[in-house]
């Protein structure tokens, strides 16, 4: 907390003031192009525009005292209202697709190192996970997303047409927590959670892709640290069984594992907007994108406080949890 | 070896994400029983439910799905947020409308500028002194909220456009509209500071909208007594569609208005489901796939690739968009007309219309379009003549030639490749052109400051007026006269064409107008690009209108 406050303020002063660095101004794009100076003015003062920054800043920082993010000028609404709307929708991509790239990425690098050490299945595992993870962290995730698209459901038709959380025609479910999937399941609406999840799979798919094989890297030269160690020899010179050597690599793979994850996850809500913006998710990611592009300040500077927010919590949870695994992390 | 490696890797990626999808169908088996009993519907369910799927083929058929780059901001047609224009377009009824023309070959027609028709007014007369107009609403129009239309609805509506002093307000302000007043329930009369021919074509315009007052004043507050804030999400108009649902980031759904009163004809659709798709390419797609029925948002230099293209149709009418190199006459060199009439003798007008508008466009002969009324290009002297232009440059002290520098940014697609076909051009006749790119927003600003002396401009007007667009873009002062034009000969035959009700004597005077405009060459080029519209292939009825955004009480499916 005693880190927290003053990081987040920062990040308050910080977005303040670069959204308005840019010669972007709102009041033109609000006006549009058949407007008089005069409008222009007169939006500008509405805006609070023609404050001097500092005073504009002072608002800003009263209003958010009070909880007030201020509105969206784009979408007419809070936007506290927008990232109750939309938030939701990423944090389900987020948290269904990371989890999926954490245990596919410990699978695929854990496997090389479980096959017996010179035979041709362990050379062929390791020389392809260790190419096939540089090859796919080369594809851009925007890029994959389409080509993904255009494959599965576009020529093959397996997966639903990318129009967003669910398809045409099916109602959301009752408001509970906002993913349409959770949803649907406390709901116990299986029709609408069968569809929801079918819209969510192949954004899923591109997230795990994407994502698992940079944690399989690190899952690799992490475990291969470890069986390097002095420790893991001697316990094998001992003659551990094979499942306690396994436990032995997990329990001192896990903090370092654990502290990654958390370093992609925090990393995610920017990194998910390209997805969002393919797969017309509406989600938070896609939102900042586009106020960004529409010089829509408060939108912009609700979208920074809600990431600064979003990378504190992410690693204060996985800080406990790597703590919780390893008391010595506190040190 | 080393190919079998990667398709290793491959066919486990492969085999994941099918396994995946198996799960997700297997889960979502029931959801896609019921999508495969809407596209084939009777076939799969001969037995109890065959009504009840019938049902459901009937109510897609009659679902028009659009995907679009934004869902509405709000429903307030006097302000200017994504989406808001098309979609406040369907609810507002206006109290004049166009005629439409007979369709031309691919099946799309256009409104007629010439001839206006009633829509919620009937009938109406404008006195001698051209100071009030007095217009007699149709009696028995009801809003979705079974409220009937009256005199004090108008009047509410542009109090509300006078108050926000936007969009409206500056449409009222053109025609010079000072106030509105009640005659009697279902008469109404404008109020004019002078005389103004644009008053008509004005009111054919969404904008201002003409609301059910009892239902806005029932959400009115002190604070916000035109409903601004009950807007984002609703709307209470007379035209043929309403809102049902709006969920931000996902879709707006719309549904017919059941008491409409039929002046645009009877909705085909009974829904419309406008569903945000943030991504171009993606949009395309569902419209290939036949996921969707329209699309929004799309480049000029999209539309050739669908040419051919039978899961697509293509509409294209003339537009009104024009595509102009601008000159200010009040920075040097452009300060001598020989030197703006030289760079109208260089200019390569068919030329650039092939290389950057795929000789799609008309090339622009007077300051007017050829959609408008009194149009004529008969004084267009600048045939592309080189030699004429260095004339021209050495009488203005130019013999050796000058430098300029030309802005343009990237609003427009055809920016870059006019701004390099010019500067080629120009080089030949002695004029050095130095290309700079500026960011939309610099552009915007550098206009805004009357600071460019020759730049890149596009413009087309919301009001299908020739009175309107030379006035709005060419006048002095005019709020979209991007160049800063002056002549008040220019001004004097506009002032007189916009203030006489005889169409003769308009097109007289616009005569002038253009003449003096062409003679002054205050921008070259105008080309004017069609508007295209992409659609699925059973799609029916498009109308282009000035506001180039299709209303869905025309369209049907085949």
């Amino acid at each position: 907390v005693a880190v927290t406050i003053p990081l987040l303020f920062g990040l308050v002063v910080v977005s303040f003031f670069l959204v308005r660095i840019g010669d972007a101004n709102p009041a033109v794009l609000i006006a549009g192009p058949q407007a008089s100076t005069a409008e222009i003015e007169m939006i500008e003062s509405d805006l609070g525009l023609d404050q001097p920054l500092s005073s504009q800043f002072v608002t800003y920082l009263r209003s958010l005292a009070e909880g007030d993010l201020g509105d969206s000028w784009a979408s007419g609404r809070s936007v506290t209202s927008e990232i109750r709307n939309r938030l939701p929708a990423s944090l389900e991509l987020i948290v269904f697709g990371l989890l999926g790239a954490l245990v596919v990425g410990s699978l695929l690098g854990a496997l090389p190192d479980q096959l017996k050490k010179g035979s041709l299945s362990h050379l062929v595992a390791e020389r392809n996970v260790d190419i096939g993870t540089v090859l796919v962290m080369a594809v851009p995730i925007f890029w994959a997303a389409l080509l993904l698209l255009y494959v599965f459901w576009f020529q093959l038709n397996i997966f639903p047409p990318p129009i967003g959380r669910l398809p045409l025609g099916v109602a959301a479910p009752p408001d509970i927590t906002g993913s349409y999937v959770v949803d649907a399941m406390l709901s116990r609406d299986w029709e609408v959670f069968g569809a929801a999840l079918r819209q969510m799979a192949l954004p899923i798919i591109t997230l795990i892709i994407s994502e698992s094989v940079v944690i399989a890297r690190h899952v690799r030269a992490v475990t291969r640290e470890i069986r390097n160690s002095p420790y893991y020899r001697y316990a094998r010179a001992l003659g551990s069984s094979n499942a306690s050597l396994v436990a032995l690599v997990l329990r001192n793979a896990a903090p370092s594992i654990i502290g990654f994850f958390g370093i992609v996850f925090a990393a995610s809500l920017g990194g998910v907007a390209l997805i969002e913006l393919v797969f017309s998710w509406g989600g938070i990611g896609d939102a900042g994108l586009k106020a960004m592009q529409r010089a829509d300040f408060a939108m912009v500077q609700g979208f920074i406080l809600v990431s600064g927010v979003f990378v504190t919590l992410v690693y204060l949870v996985t800080d406990s949890v790597a703590t919780l695994l390893d008391p010595r992390a506190l040190e | 070896m080393n190919l079998r490696k990667p398709s290793r890797l491959t066919a486990f990626l492969l085999a994941g994400s099918l396994l995946l999808a198996a799960c997700a169908a297997d889960e979502g088996g029931e959801a896609e029983d019921t999508d495969e009993a809407d596209a084939d519907s009777g076939e799969a369910d001969e037995s109890d439910d065959a009504e009840g799927s019938e049902d459901e083929a009937g109510a897609a058929e009659r679902t028009l799905v659009i995907a679009a780059a934004n869902v509405p901001g709000g429903f307030d047609g006097d302000a200017l947020q994504p989406a808001t224009q098309e979609t406040v377009v369907q609810m507002n009824e206006p109290l004049l409308g166009f005629a439409v023309s007979e369709p031309q070959e691919d099946g799309a027609r256009s409104v007629i500028s010439s001839e206006i028709e009633g829509r919620l007014a009937e009938s109406w007369e404008i006195s001698d002194d051209g100071l009030t107009a007095t217009f007699s609403l149709r009696q028995g129009v009801l809003s979705p909220f079974g409220n009937e239309l009256t005199a004090e609805d108008v009047k509410w509506s542009w109090d509300k456009s006078f108050a926000q002093e936007r969009t409206g307000n500056f449409l009222a302000g053109v025609a010079n509209v000072e106030s509105v007043e009640v005659v009697d329930e279902y008469t109404v009369q404008f109020n004019l500071s002078e005389p103004s021919a644009l008053l008509l074509s004005n009111l054919t315009v969404y904008t201002p909208g003409i609301y059910d007052s009892t239902k806005m004043k029932e959400h009115a507050t002190e604070d916000d007594p035109w409903a601004l804030e009950w807007l984002v999400e609703n709307h209470a108009g007379f035209g043929p569609y309403t809102v049902e649902s709006v969920s931000p980031g996902e879709q707006a759904v719309f549904v017919r208005n059941e008491n409409y009163y039929g002046g645009f004809g009877e909705p085909f659709f009974d829904r419309v489901i406008y569903r945000e798709v943030p991504d171009a390419s993606t949009r395309q797609q569902l419209l290939i796939a036949g996921e969707v029925d329209w699309i929004e948002g799309f480049s000029p230099t999209d539309v050739e690739q669908f040419l051919d293209d039978e899961r697509v149709k293509v509409q294209s009418v003339t537009g009104t968009r024009q595509h102009r190199v601008m000159m200010r006459q009040d920075i040097a060199p452009f300060d001598d007309v020989r030197v703006r009439q030289a760079v109208a003798y260089a200019t390569p007008y068919d030329q650039i219309n092939d290389i950057v508008f795929g000789g799609l466009a008309t090339v622009g002969k007077s300051p007017l379009t050829p959609a408008y009324a009194c149009f004529t290009d008969e004084h267009f002297t600048y045939e592309t003549d080189l030699d004429r232009a260095r004339e021209l440059l050495a009488e203005a002290g130019y013999e050796d030639g000058l430098d300029v520098e030309f802005v343009y940014s990237e609003i427009d697609f055809s920016e870059e490749g006019v701004a390099i076909q010019m500067a080629d051009a120009l080089a030949e006749v002695g004029i050095n052109v130095t290309l700079r790119k500026a960011p939309e927003a610099q552009m915007v600003t550098g206009i805004e400051e009357a600071s460019l002396p020759f730049f890149f401009a596009g413009f087309e007007a919301l009001v299908l007026d020739p009175g309107f667009h030379l006035e709005v873009s060419a006048s002095t002062g005019g709020v979209a006269n991007d160049n800063g034009y002056s002549n008040p000969d220019f001004d004097a035959a506009v002032a007189d064409g916009n203030s006489t009700f005889d169409d003769d004597a308009r097109c007289a005077a616009f005569d002038e107008a253009q003449r003096i405009h062409m003679e002054d060459s205050t921008w070259v080029g105008g080309w004017v690009t069609t508007h295209n519209e992409l659609m699925a292939p059973d799609i029916d009825g498009f109308v282009w209108n000035p506001t180039n955004h299709e209303l869905w009480v025309e369209l049907s499916r085949q």
